[in-house]
């Protein structure tokens, strides 16, 4: 099936974050794998081996958020930008009120939630671990 | 129903980013409001006319019932933008010739990080980040 998820970098703090985030949405993960579970992760710096390869947490209705670690071994010089965002389409206050206190915990919320002028209840916030979201109550539905 | 979608924030290409992802995955661009179409919001100061233009929302389906999102987000309002390499939007297409195909369009005037090709864990992949700054990834099972 044709599928769209969003895939997110950590320094490091996969394993941490993603745990984070099955606190807030519940769930198990569907894919949990590190380094040294690769082939080839011999020739790695031993920190980096127990670094996560691939984690993948269902968040409903077919989305899945994945993160990897990024690796300086490799290069890869990891910039946390502020031009992206996951939207979340609630279904009541409730859940709304919760997901983005869950969220939003040691992190900096952007914009309270709130009544807005496309007729939803909505808020922004990022997260402890730099990624952003938008939680966003359709009031009309 | 309750739903993950993709928002992206664009200095002041919204617009052209957004036409541009139509050309690679079809559909059509909806929910469009420009700055100069909203409420005024009280203590807000007013638009200047040159970002009345701008986008407030666009928002254009995908692959698979996912919806990409945009707002333009300009520095004259006191947007400070900083484009990170800290997040993908991971395509699955069923075969390896809508992965090619995506691909080639996607990176058009971009940068490939990642040239498609078979992977241990058994995925045609590939990564690439697009002209306007947004990091795709294409992974496919298919044949």
């Amino acid at each position: 099936m044709l599928n769209v998820n969003p895939y997110l970098n950590f320094p490091g703090t996969t394993e941490e974050a993603m745990n984070f985030y099955k606190s807030v949405f519940g769930g198990e993960f569907t894919a949990f794998a590190r380094f040294s579970d690769s082939p080839g992760h011999e020739k790695m710096p031993k920190a980096e081996q127990n670094m996560i390869m691939h984690a993948a947490l269902p968040l409903g209705n077919g989305h899945t958020l994945m993160a990897t670690d990024a690796l300086e071994s490799m290069g890869q010089d990891l910039v946390t930008g502020n031009n992206y965002y996951i939207n979340l389409a609630t279904e009541s206050e409730e859940e709304t009120n919760r997901l983005f206190k869950g969220l939003s915990a040691g992190g900096k919320i952007e914009m309270p939630l709130n009544r807005t002028f496309w007729g939803a209840y909505a808020g922004m916030c990022r997260d402890r671990y730099g990624v952003q979201w938008m939680l966003n109550y359709d009031l009309s539905s | 129903m309750a739903r993950v979608s993709t928002y992206l924030n664009f200095a002041r290409e919204t617009e052209e980013a957004f036409k541009f992802y139509q050309t690679v995955f079809g559909g059509e661009l909806t929910g469009i409001m420009r700055f100069g179409e909203m409420p005024a919001a009280p203590g807000m100061p007013p638009i200047a006319d040159a970002d009345k233009n701008l986008l407030v929302h666009i928002s254009l389906e995908i692959l698979g019932g996912h919806v990409l999102m945009g707002t333009d987000a300009p520095s004259s309002m006191g947007f400070q933008l900083n484009f990170g390499n800290n997040s993908h939007i991971n395509l699955e297409p069923d075969t390896r010739a809508e992965a090619d195909r995506m691909f080639a369009a996607l990176s058009a005037g971009g940068a490939v990080s990642m040239p498609l090709a078979d992977m241990f864990w058994g995925a045609y992949f590939g990564s690439c980040t697009d002209k306007y700054g947004v990091q795709w990834m294409v992974n496919t099972m298919g044949k």
